[in-house]
């Protein structure tokens, strides 16, 4: 090896070596997306959350050139209805001038801040501002050194990537899959780029591995090893939404997709610069488009002062400046005056519970719902339809498993946050075990015939006069669903279930060879999933262990109704295993020993709560006696009862005056708000049912029951805070980016969604991926919001020593209570006492 | 007129503030469409007026809006809710339906190319139904430069009719033309117009750049406005027809715009353009029809095509769940035999066809290539069923399965030539059978592609996959290539 060579290798490297750097830091940047089937929430400012929420939301506002906070139209709807008080508006402007002068020079004269303030909070409305540039604002952004000479080939390298991702990521959609993918996607490309015969010479001298290449290729783009890492966070950040998909994809080993077609963000960077050097040669002229805050501001600062024609850069750029710092400190001041009042309501209500009497004699029946915040008003009206005690605990009842469909199909059925412990087998019921063939097989046939379908569309020859043999049906089909979307699927159902036989479906818990849960297992997942939701003595005839699931038409977004945490599973499966564990009498022998004791005459029953149509099904009811057949028609109609109450209740949040045409919305294929989902969250309550029970959260509140008197070591309320907290903050902050800025944390309109390659949509005729949630889930209509953007709030009902031990163990509390992702407030029972904890640690009564 | 005079209403309704209105305008539609189903059996239902005349086939056409514009508005109920341009969106649906119904009914030439141009207008109005979002606006002005100017060529040429010919009337244009030099132009700019309405190639782009509307509007385009070029041919037969190169031009261009569009369709990764460009397909191939003289048919394949594009169109969100499309591979010992079952059926099922639809013409004449469509299909869908299990009692499956599908091919065919004037389809000529021949060649290539050598070492296939993917992207403003240039 000569001297120069040794001295390129070095050279190279270190350069990779310092790529890595660049690579790992931005990788953190980008927060990870699900693909729409397996939908779970997460915060878009997850890469940001070791910085406390104030400066994260700053720096995720230039990141992503998005809204961070609530927009001011939004505060000042809120303000209307008495949520925020009138006088936070005064507080926000005086807020704004405790680090801001008055008044500002500007020009010959100045400017009277304070007024411009005022009129800012008063009137801007952020929605039809235009967000163009023009000469003054490109002037002045380019003064602030905002402007970046290579951000004018940013869109046209993502108008081809659009075309590549879609391509490569696709999951099924296209007939004809893109060539070369098991190569990975640089390579895969760079195949295609070849195939296309431009710059054919440049294309084949570029190195195999990605990094090498990236390195040439930041060299062949002329970006200095000083500008390599803004260069690279540009290009990350120009598509966030697949570049947040592809950050999901690529930590995910055992996904099927994945290891087939391996892709990570090292990898579409490569391809960015890639297309950067053969597709969009020499650079564009245009001038970059502005970010859309300084050009909102710039916008309506123009038209509040009318700056002269011969205004410089140098002049308006105080001013801008100090627009935006003002516009962001008043909003952080409103936003937190905003849940100061849901804070104090709250507070307030639970405080004068603390003495609520518990459940004295022995309910009908006691039901355990997940802590999801829909739970809450249903189990309300639940509780009112008879001698009812209800339970919150996560919708997973403590069964880490994955089970393996009937046809075969592995579903994971546990929160993200755990790996499968087990693998079961899914099985029919004792009831219906005869009907589990004729099931299958018609199952089956059911899928052949509709890939039958599929296949006659995707040829050359055939779909042509496939499609006027079917076209009489499908108008048919077409006008029964738009006017008549009730009867047509009852009749759908019909004839599905004549098709193949309902079967009740259920993991199977009994070990047999490698399947299965082993005894001792069951003991102990049925034990603490006792303990955690305080049920250790009382027990009723009757104890139903209820998961829950959507029921949705023709909705992208299905698997985001289902659980935020649970990647669009079900929890049936998971309720009927666990009941079918509390049922056996080895489990409860074994936990007698442990001081648990189940009355023989105590029968658990797995249920499903379906969040649309507030129907509960039971699953897998063994033969019963009389005395048991009474007790559970008896329960059965009062959950009808509850059905028809809660849905009255869910009917006004639509602005409708009876539960008339509430059950259509799971049916219909043209609706855009089936349900409000998790829509509205913002606390959540630790603390026994007892002390809840007569308050009316209005389903704004995850509730997760907790007995402080039981968990003397605190090991369930550290499981608590440390699990279902986490997960209920993940969904909160997903509610609340998406409801303050739409276009840059949410889906947009509904409306126009494209689904591209089954895994998520784009907006009309292709776009980056639009992640977290579309409009009209957080939206009551294009002027009202439905969902309050609040940060979650947690009120523990526990010894506040207790609580203060668990938040110094463990770093994932201190990070989300001293960063103010979310607050705690801890009511002591013992003393009465409300405790909050500050950011710096401290606690205040 | 009653017809007329109900959807006038609708829309004046939707101009009145009144809370329910658009309620209202469903309800009168359907109202319309009832009317205008139950003229098909006793044609006084309808009178004629104002320059429109609602022969049957007339009639027909009238149903059929009025039929996708119901299913259109009660979707539409729901699917906007919420939305602040709710109201204006109905606006302009209502509008679209009566104009599309003087276009459809019209007698007097000047109503029809105004319908037209009017219905056009809509359209792309409706598709940039936010006009902030500036790539729904682009796509709204690539349409109305494609479309207007289309519907604009058409209004020419129905003046130059008036101006040699003497008179504004379909029927009496029908009955005799008479030849003057200007008949070419005439018949070229009706060409030209149909072309673009369908979007055949090389008029296809604004249609590829259209999917920035919203849901519902791409429905009601798919199976109503871009079908409107077969509608023009067969209105107009009497003016181009007598020229010699113009069913050569629509059968090469409609067979070209068959071919690319359904090959862009396969390589497509979202759902809306897979569907775009699989109308695209099919328009070719009805605008192929029209070139072969098979009138009746190509009305029934926009029809049946229509209703069944609308239906995809509005479920497109149940794409996530829904299963992976593929297309048939036999392959594997058993791929002989079940070839040889298929096409034995497929031959029964073309027989069928016939049996319902033979009076078109016989095996010499371009009917044959619709028989030769019908049975390839026909043995397609019985091997795909058969093809996963190919028990005893699932060949019988599959059979019955295929020969109800050809039976009811053929009774829908049957069901529009029975509402239309008798056409003869004309002899087959030396373009013909080479179409066959090649549609024939690309089903088995597809069929058999798991024997063709290795991709990897076969450039040509790989090429034509890039071609494919990127001659079918939209045009870049069109396109959201920066995540806030987006707008609710």
């Amino acid at each position: 090896m000569t001297l120069t060579e040794t001295f390129t290798q070095q050279y190279i490297d270190q350069g990779l070596q310092k790529l890595q750097q660049h690579l790992d830091h931005l990788s953190t940047l980008i927060a990870p997306t699900w693909p729409l089937a397996h939908a779970v929430a997460c915060n878009p400012l997850q890469g940001l959350e070791r910085l406390p929420f104030a400066k994260a939301v700053r720096r995720g506002q230039e990141l992503f050139d998005a809204n961070t906070l609530p927009a001011l139209w939004q505060i000042r709807k809120a303000v209307k209805d008495g949520e925020v008080q009138e006088k936070a508006i005064a507080q926000a402007v005086s807020r704004a001038l405790d680090t801001l002068p008055a008044t500002l020079p500007f020009g010959k004269s100045s400017v009277n801040l304070e007024a411009l303030f005022t009129a800012m909070v008063q009137e801007l409305d952020e929605r039809p501002i235009e967000q163009s540039s023009d000469s003054l604002l490109s002037e002045t952004l380019t003064e602030m050194g905002q402007q970046r000479p290579w951000q004018p080939t940013l869109e046209p390298v993502n108008q081809e990537m659009i075309t590549w991702l879609g391509a490569f990521l696709d999951e099924g959609q296209a007939a004809w899959p893109m060539p070369f993918r098991e190569r990975g996607f640089y390579r895969s490309v760079k195949m295609l780029l070849l195939h296309q015969g431009e710059q054919t010479n440049f294309i084949k001298r570029l190195p195999e591995a990605t990094g090498p290449a990236l390195l040439m290729l930041l060299r062949h783009l002329g970006i200095e090893a000083a500008e390599q890492r803004d260069f690279l966070r540009d290009h990350l950040m120009a598509l966030p939404g697949w570049a947040s998909y592809i950050r999901w994809r690529s930590e995910q080993t055992d996904y099927a997709p994945q290891q087939r077609h391996p892709i990570d963000l090292e990898e579409y960077l490569a391809v960015r610069l890639l297309v950067a050097a053969v597709q969009v040669p020499g650079r564009p002229t245009k001038a970059p488009a502005p970010a859309k805050e300084w050009a909102m501001l710039h916008h309506w600062a123009a038209a509040q002062i009318n700056p002269a024609l011969g205004t410089t850069a140098a002049e308006w750029a105080p001013l801008l400046k100090a627009l935006r710092e003002a516009y962001y400190l008043m909003r952080l001041s409103l936003l937190e005056s905003w849940e100061q009042s849901f804070r104090r309501r709250m507070t307030a209500d639970l405080q004068s519970q603390l003495k609520a009497p518990a459940v004295e004699g022995r309910p009908e029946a006691q039901l355990a719902f997940c802590i999801d915040v829909r739970s809450e008003p249903f189990r309300r009206q639940l509780e009112s339809c008879g001698a009812y005690e209800t339970f919150g605990f996560a919708g997973f009842f403590g069964l880490p498993i994955a089970y393996q469909t009937v046809l075969g199909k592995r579903v994971k059925s546990l929160p993200v946050l755990l790996q499968p412990a087990h693998e079961l087998k899914e099985v029919a019921g004792t009831s219906c075990a005869h009907d589990l063939e004729k099931h299958q097989s018609g199952l089956k046939l059911l899928k052949e015939l509709k890939q039958a379908y599929k296949s006659l569309k995707y040829n050359i020859a055939t779909p042509f006069a496939a499609v006027e043999a079917l076209g009489l049906p499908a108008g048919l089909i077409t006008i029964g669903r738009s006017l008549i979307p009730g009867p047509l699927s009852r009749l759908r159902r019909m004839g599905r279930r004549w098709f193949r036989p309902e079967v009740d479906l259920l993991p199977d818990v009994a070990q047999v060879d490698q399947w299965g849960i082993p005894m001792e297992q069951q003991v102990t997942y049925a034990g603490n999933a006792l303990r955690m939701m305080g049920l250790t003595r009382n027990f009723a005839p009757l104890v139903v262990l209820c998961g829950h699931g959507s029921q949705t038409e023709n909705n992208p977004y299905a698997a985001a109704l289902d659980c935020g945490a649970c990647g669009g599973s079900h929890g049936g499966p998971n309720a009927a295993a666990m009941a079918s564990i509390l049922n056996q009498k080895a489990v409860r022998e074994a936990l007698a020993e442990e001081g648990i004791v189940i009355p023989g005459d105590t029968l658990f029953v797995g249920a499903q709560h379906n969040t649309t149509t507030d129907a509960v099904q039971l699953i897998n009811l063994p033969e019963l006696d009389t005395e048991k057949l009474a007790q559970i028609t008896g329960l059965q109609a009062g959950l009808a009862k509850a059905q028809q109450r809660n849905l009255e209740v869910r009917s006004t949040q639509f602005g409708l005056t009876n539960n008339k045409g509430m059950l259509r919305r799971s049916a219909d294929w043209s609706e855009v708000r089936p349900e409000w989902g998790l829509a509205g969250n913002a606390g959540f309550v630790v603390a026994p049912r007892h002390m809840t029970a007569s308050l009316d959260l209005k389903g704004r509140c995850f509730l997760h029951s907790y007995d402080w008197s039981q968990d003397p070591d605190s090991k369930s309320l550290e499981v608590i805070l440390t699990a279902p907290l986490v997960v209920a903050q993940w969904i909160n902050s997903q509610y609340f980016f998406s409801t303050v800025d739409n276009t840059a944390f949410g889906s947009g309109s509904k409306v126009t969604h494209n689904v591209v390659g089954k895994i998520g949509v784009m907006q009309g005729n292709g776009s980056d991926l639009m992640h977290g949630l579309p409009w009209q889930s957080v939206m009551k209509n294009d002027e009202e919001l439905y969902h309050k953007p609040l940060r979650l709030t947690a009120f523990v009902v526990a010894p506040k020593a207790a609580v203060e031990q668990l938040v110094e163990k463990h770093q994932v509390l201190q990070k989300l209570f001293y960063n103010e992702w979310v607050f705690l407030k801890v009511l002591d029972p013992e003393t009465g006492v409300t405790w909050v904890l500050e950011p710096d640690g401290s606690w205040v009564r | 007129m009653i017809l007329i005079g109900l959807l006038v209403f609708g829309l004046l309704e939707l101009l009145s503030p009144l809370p329910r209105a658009e309620r209202l305008s469903t309800f009168l539609t359907g109202v319309g469409f009832l009317l205008s189903l139950g003229a098909l059996y006793a044609p006084a239902l309808l009178t004629d007026g104002l320059g429109l005349v609602f022969s049957p086939t007339h009639t027909l056409l009238s149903v059929v809006v009025c039929f996708i514009s119901l299913a259109i508005q009660a979707y539409g109920l729901r699917h906007f809710g919420g939305h602040r341009t709710q109201r204006e969106v109905f606006r302009y649906l209502m509008s679209l339906t009566l104009s599309l119904v003087f276009f459809s009914a019209a007698d007097h030439l000047l109503i029809m190319a105004a319908g037209l141009l009017v219905s056009n207008g809509l359209l792309a109005r409706l598709i940039g139904f936010q006009l902030e979002w500036k790539a729904a606006a682009a796509s709204a002005r690539y349409t109305l430069l494609h479309l207007g100017g289309g519907a604009l060529l058409l209004l020419a040429a129905v003046g130059l009719v008036y101006y040699t010919q003497g008179h504004w009337s379909l029927e009496r244009l029908s009955l005799s033309v008479e030849v003057t030099p200007w008949l070419p132009v005439i018949g070229g700019l009706v060409l030209l117009s149909a072309l673009t309405q369908s979007a055949i190639w090389p008029f296809h782009r604004w249609l590829i750049a259209s999917a920035n509307a919203p849901t519902p509007v791409s429905a009601f385009m798919h199976a109503g406005l871009v079908n409107g070029g077969a509608v023009v041919l067969y209105k107009l037969y009497p003016v181009w027809s007598t020229l010699a190169w113009s069913a050569t031009l629509l059968v090469v261009l409609g067979g070209l715009t068959a071919i690319a569009g359904t090959l862009w369709m396969l390589v497509q990764s979202d759902v809306k353009r897979t569907l775009t460009c699989s109308t695209m397909g099919q328009m070719g191939f009805m605008i192929m029809q029209c070139g072969m003289g098979l009138f009746p048919a190509a009305i029934a394949h926009m029809i049946w095509h229509g209703f069944f594009k609308a239906s995809l169109f509005l479920s497109a969100g149940s794409t996530v769940k829904a299963a992976r499309n593929k297309s048939l591979s036999l392959y594997g010992p058993k791929a002989l035999p079940l070839f040889l079952f298929g096409l034995i059926i497929g031959g029964l099922g073309a027989f069928i066809f016939w049996m319902f639809t033979g009076a078109t013409g016989g095996l010499g004449s371009t009917y044959a290539l619709l028989l030769l469509f019908c049975g390839i299909t026909c043995a397609h869908a019985v091997m795909t069923i058969a093809e996963p299990s190919p028990t005893a009692g699932r060949l019988v499956l599959a059979a019955a399965l295929g020969l109800l599908g050809s039976t009811v091919y053929g009774l829908s065919v049957w069901a529009v030539e029975s509402q239309l004037a008798h056409f003869t389809a004309p002899a087959l000529n030396g373009l013909h059978p080479g179409i066959g021949l090649f549609f024939v060649l690309g089903w088995l290539l597809m069929i058999f592609r798991d024997y063709l050598p290795d991709p990897v070492g076969d450039s040509w296939i790989t090429r034509i996959y890039v071609w494919a993917l990127r001659s079918s992207q939209p045009l870049r403003n069109s396109l959201n290539v920066r995540r806030s240039a987006y707008r609710l």
